[in-house]
């Protein structure tokens, strides 16, 4: 018999939040570092500056770096350790009220409208490809499609049966759609950039 | 049969459904799992291919738009025709104008002792039909003879005649593949080009049907057809047009060419009749004794 206390752990959404948020958070510490090392020395030498192409010098530089005033992976820092944290605590067998989930999913939103921004960004208009900041956007996309799918499905975001199936169909096919919207960026990015004819 | 034997039969039967569901959940995922992982190959598969269909047409527009070479023995936008000194026409010639090039006008110096007519002719161009039929065969007579050099720049002006074929400028290209392949029978396939000119708007012949007038016309040489078919010369065509346009006009006083036929003897534009054999006979007489004396 399972025990009751553990049958409605969401384990494989926890894990996944878990492992998107660490990934999301390491990429963003190493970016806050690297703006760090920048701001002692402009002529330093970044450890992700590759080539022309590749490089996050640029992008740190760029007004839309920091966007709000201060560099935009200090709020990496924070966002994904709420993410690891919610992700740790419904694996402990948390549960939240409405209100919780409907402030979270709104902060991944908005996450995911501001990668969307920062991909148009560095593709369109600094025209590189910032190594730690594309790890940004592989953890944001299926971070946002995750914890969305998983609240329509749930009925946290109120929605008729027929959506919900639906929500829950998609949700098995995270994986696929995250693949999908990668596919959208290489190719945007290959188009515009040329990459593999720039390695 | 006793209680034991029915529960031990009963539990049985319960193990083995759930062992059925249990097999059927498994199989179901499995399914899942391989339609999925074809959904994402097929989605790398579209990018991959929407990558490579767009390198493709991104080259071919550089390739397009990249400056080729122009036709060879027309360095000066023109062929040169001149005597061989045994009755036969043979074209003068020259290398190519190099891809983003300009052309190198002809030194009259060179020719002092002949009469040297220079023609800008558009083959859709009626006037040019009828300038080269009332006088393609004393041009022909005089050239072979040694006593003058014909020097014919084919342009095209008139593409906006041809139903949107732009017959000119195709048939403009047809006159340098056979100036790059097979000089020497120009003025004869010239001549073939005016005999089957189409009507001004009309579509025109197709390239195969110009290839098939310029085999007639003497051409054997078989990559003329293919150049003809690639239009291999259309970017020197239009570039050859413009500078006729812009001017000015080498070895002559002509700022441009304001029309075709523009025909030039010595550098002086004949302004006399166009069909007249005789009359453009007597000019070119008197610019070759010397007696011309320009109007006004």
């Amino acid at each position: 018999m399972t025990d009751p206390s553990t049958a409605k752990r969401p384990v494989g959404f926890a894990v996944t939040l878990i492992f998107l948020g660490v990934v999301g958070w390491i990429a963003a510490f190493a970016l806050t570092v690297e703006k760090f090392v920048l701001l002692a020395d402009p002529d330093a030498s970044l450890g992700c500056d590759i080539s022309v192409l590749v490089q996050c010098r640029a992008n740190l530089e760029s007004w839309q770096g920091s966007l709000f005033g201060f560099p935009n992976p200090i709020l990496g820092i924070a966002g994904w350790a709420a993410v690891i944290v919610v992700g740790a605590a419904l694996l402990a067998g948390g549960r939240f009220d409405r209100w919780f989930w409907i402030v979270f999913n709104l902060g991944v939103a908005a996450a995911m409208a501001f990668v969307i921004f920062l991909v148009i960004t560095s593709i369109f208009v600094l025209g590189t490809l910032c190594p730690w900041c594309m790890v940004t956007w592989s953890a944001t996309i299926p971070t946002f499609l995750i914890v969305t799918l998983h609240n329509l499905r749930s009925g946290t975001i109120p929605l008729p049966a027929r959506g919900r199936a639906i929500a829950a169909g998609a949700y098995s096919w995270i994986a696929i759609i995250s693949l999908g919207l990668y596919l959208v960026v290489a190719v945007t990015a290959q188009l515009r950039l040329d990459v593999l004819g720039r390695i | 049969m006793s209680d034991a034997s029915k529960k031990a039969r009963r539990d049985q039967a319960r193990e083995h459904a759930r062992e059925m569901r249990e097999q059927e959940r498994r199989r179901k995922a499995r399914t899942g799992w391989i339609v999925k992982g074809g959904v994402g190959l097929a989605l790398v598969a579209i990018a991959v291919v929407t990558v490579l269909i767009v390198n493709n047409v991104r080259q071919a527009e550089l390739e397009a738009a990249a400056p080729k070479p122009g036709p060879a023995n027309m360095l000066s936008d023109g062929i040169l025709l001149t005597g061989d000194g045994t009755g036969e026409i043979v074209a003068v010639p020259t290398a190519a104008i190099a891809a983003d090039g300009t052309p190198v006008p002809t030194d009259p110096t060179a020719y002092a002792d002949t009469v040297n007519i220079v023609t800008y002719v558009d083959y859709l161009c009626p006037v040019c039909q009828a300038f080269e039929q009332a006088n393609a065969e004393q041009l022909g007579t005089w050239v072979s003879a040694g006593v003058a050099t014909l020097e014919v720049h084919p342009i095209a002006i008139l593409d906006g005649a041809s139903q949107g074929t732009r017959y000119a400028s195709r048939a403009a290209n047809a006159m340098a593949c056979v100036a790059e392949y097979q000089p020497n029978v120009y003025f004869q396939a010239s001549g073939a080009m005016y005999a089957s000119q189409p009507a001004e708007g009309t579509p025109g012949l197709t390239n195969d049907e110009i290839a098939l007038v310029l085999a007639n016309g003497g051409v054997t040489e078989p990559r003329v057809g293919d150049c003809v078919a690639n239009e291999t010369f259309q970017q020197w065509v239009t570039a050859a047009t413009e500078r006729t346009s812009v001017g000015p006009i080498p070895n002559s006083e002509l700022a441009r060419v304001g029309g075709t036929p523009t025909v030039l003897v010595n550098g002086v534009q004949y302004s006399g009749s166009i069909n007249d054999a005789a009359a453009f006979a007597a000019f070119v007489g008197s610019i070759a004794n010397g007696t011309y004396v320009p109007a006004g």
